[in-house]
């Protein structure tokens, strides 16, 4: 059950912790990566509107590189504090279920994944914005009715609930941070040789599943939307369960 | 009545490793109980077994007369305890730290500074800037801020200097007696435990070597007496003919008698006196936890 308490707790827990800092930072960076390509071009380069490609470059970097690693930190942040102090053991002995605590932090995970996504295309808006303003020679062609631009958050939302529950298992199991960063290269590698070797089409979003890639190559969203939740439900069930397990048989 | 019940547990960590073997364990309420016992004799695994951290079956832990293993959240909820000293959580105030337990158990907000004020701490202070001292004083008001009716405190004064002992005993005696609660406790410093428990279990090899009232452990605890005098021969006769005691030990002019107690020294006294035994030292040595302690335990 998720209870607003327990989730005020969570955000106060985390206060300052690392997850608001990374919040805010994380997008920011990319969408100064990205901009100053734009900023530092001759307008000639670009002789179409470049409202959309903008967007679409800042979510492919974002989604390759950015997404995992913001996934990795605020991950971090929400199961890591009770790891780095110490911590299960009294949240598990205060009265309350631990799938009530665990789904709690699932579900600022998610708050917090849906806010950085959600800044970074406040922060790509305003980009656009003061390019239009300083650089007038460039289309920008602001638009914000295109449903493009908030398919892409709603997909680099849902396509980071397959990492969030990958990292979630990694960080509740092994209490360090170094192995979801290991973890991280070794799939933005792989992923990256599937995309340089054409194995399939790649799509940034798809990342780090396979399964998705095909769906989303289709443009079939709602199989897409499908697959992410089942995934996402799977995960939290089986976290719930290996939590179980790990802290019933192991030394807290 | 009893608060906290153990009946016949058995406990192993793998099949190579069993902890407890037809354990028992019985707690009074109103008790400050203390849990000693070796290391590696499981005094934190048995805390965590209360607390329902690792699960036991049904019939075996039962507290407030309820069985653990059905009963679990509801008893958890009337349950304060620390567990191994935790790291604070970095840079909130002790006011927002002790919020987070508030937030999550749906306590009444004014309890935070009602327990703040009663271990002696200023809300305004942030968690890095404490002393172990008062790190374990805020983890007291955190296990206290439900207002549970057990206490659970796994070593309280670990690493603490004799003047954090000193307050952390003192704010045990008090919540005890000033507010009913119910404390149980595990701690390596046997002197220092038996200042406050009026209650004890010693633990080794998976049994309870003893579970009761302090004080009568200590009731059947022979009393060592040691006697100079200036004619140790006629000492030892009279003692001989008037109480039937033989001396275990007769070194360096001083003769050494085991009492059962010392209510007949007294006597002894005034009989030596009578017969014009010049005594020219005497003393008596009772039996402290620590002696107690390594009796149980002497196998190790």
């Amino acid at each position: 059950m998720i209870q607003i308490n327990i989730l005020k707790a969570e955000i106060l827990k985390n206060k300052s912790f690392v997850s608001l800092k990374v919040l805010l930072l994380f997008p920011l960076l990319v969408v100064l990566l990205i901009s100053s390509s734009y900023f530092i071009r001759d307008a000639k380069n670009f002789p179409n509107d470049v409202w959309l490609p903008f967007f679409i470059d800042l979510v492919d970097t974002w989604s390759l590189m950015f997404l995992p690693i913001n996934c990795i930190l605020l991950v971090y942040s929400v199961f890591g504090v009770e790891n780095y102090t110490n911590n299960w053991k009294n949240m598990f002995s205060m009265g309350i279920r631990r799938t009530t605590i665990l789904n709690n932090k699932f579900t600022l995970l998610l708050i917090y994944n849906l806010l950085s996504n959600v800044v970074l295309i406040f922060y790509g808006i305003f980009v656009m914005l003061l390019l239009k303003v300083t650089r007038p020679e460039f289309k920008v062609l602001i638009n914000f009715t295109n449903p493009n631009l908030f398919i892409m958050v709603l997909l680099i939302f849902l396509g980071s609930l397959g990492i969030i529950i990958i990292y979630s298992l990694v960080t509740i199991w092994v209490q360090s941070i170094i192995y979801p960063l290991v973890l991280f290269v070794f799939m933005t590698m792989v992923n990256l040789f599937i995309a340089l070797k054409n194995v399939s089409i790649y799509y940034p979003i798809s990342y780090p599943s396979n399964i998705i890639y095909n769906f989303t190559n289709k443009e079939n969203y709602l199989d897409f939307i499908i697959i992410s939740i089942a995934i996402f439900g799977l995960g939290i069930f089986a976290i719930n369960c290996l939590v179980d397990k790990k802290f019933n048989k192991k030394k807290l | 009545m009893n608060i906290i019940e153990i009946r016949d547990l058995f406990y192993q960590y793998n099949k190579s490793k069993t902890l407890f073997d037809s354990f028992n364990l019985n707690m009074s309420s109103d008790s400050i109980f203390g849990l000693i016992g070796p290391n590696g004799a499981g005094k934190t695994t048995l805390i965590k077994i209360i607390l329902g951290l690792y699960p036991v079956p049904p019939g075996k832990v039962f507290i407030f007369n309820k069985d653990l293993y059905y009963n679990k959240n509801e008893i958890l909820s009337q349950i304060g305890a620390f567990v191994e000293m935790p790291t604070l959580y970095p840079n909130l105030t002790l006011f927002e730290y002790l919020k987070i337990k508030q937030l999550y158990c749906n306590i009444p907000i004014k309890n935070i500074p009602k327990y703040l004020e009663i271990v002696g701490l200023d809300g305004k202070l942030k968690t890095n800037e404490l002393s172990l001292g008062m790190k374990q004083r805020l983890a007291i008001a955190n296990a206290l801020l439900n207002e549970p009716k057990i206490l659970i405190l796994d070593e309280p004064t670990n690493g603490l200097d004799p003047h954090g002992i000193i307050d952390i005993r003192n704010l045990i005696f008090n919540l005890n007696k000033s507010f009913g609660i119910s404390i149980f406790l595990s701690s390596h410093l046997l002197s220092e435990i038996e200042k406050i428990i009026s209650e004890l279990a010693i633990i080794n090899n998976g049994q309870s070597q003893y579970n009761g009232k302090i004080s009568d452990l200590f009731l059947n605890q022979k009393v060592e007496l040691k006697l100079k005098t200036n004619n140790n021969q006629n000492t030892i006769n009279i003692i001989n003919k008037v109480f039937n005691l033989q001396p275990f030990s007769t070194d360096d002019s001083i003769i050494s008698y085991k009492l059962v107690d010392n209510k007949i020294l007294n006597k002894l006294i005034k009989q030596l006196v009578d017969n014009n035994i010049e005594i020219r030292d005497i003393s008596t040595e009772s039996n402290n936890l620590e002696s107690v302690f390594l009796k149980f335990t002497k196998n190790d």
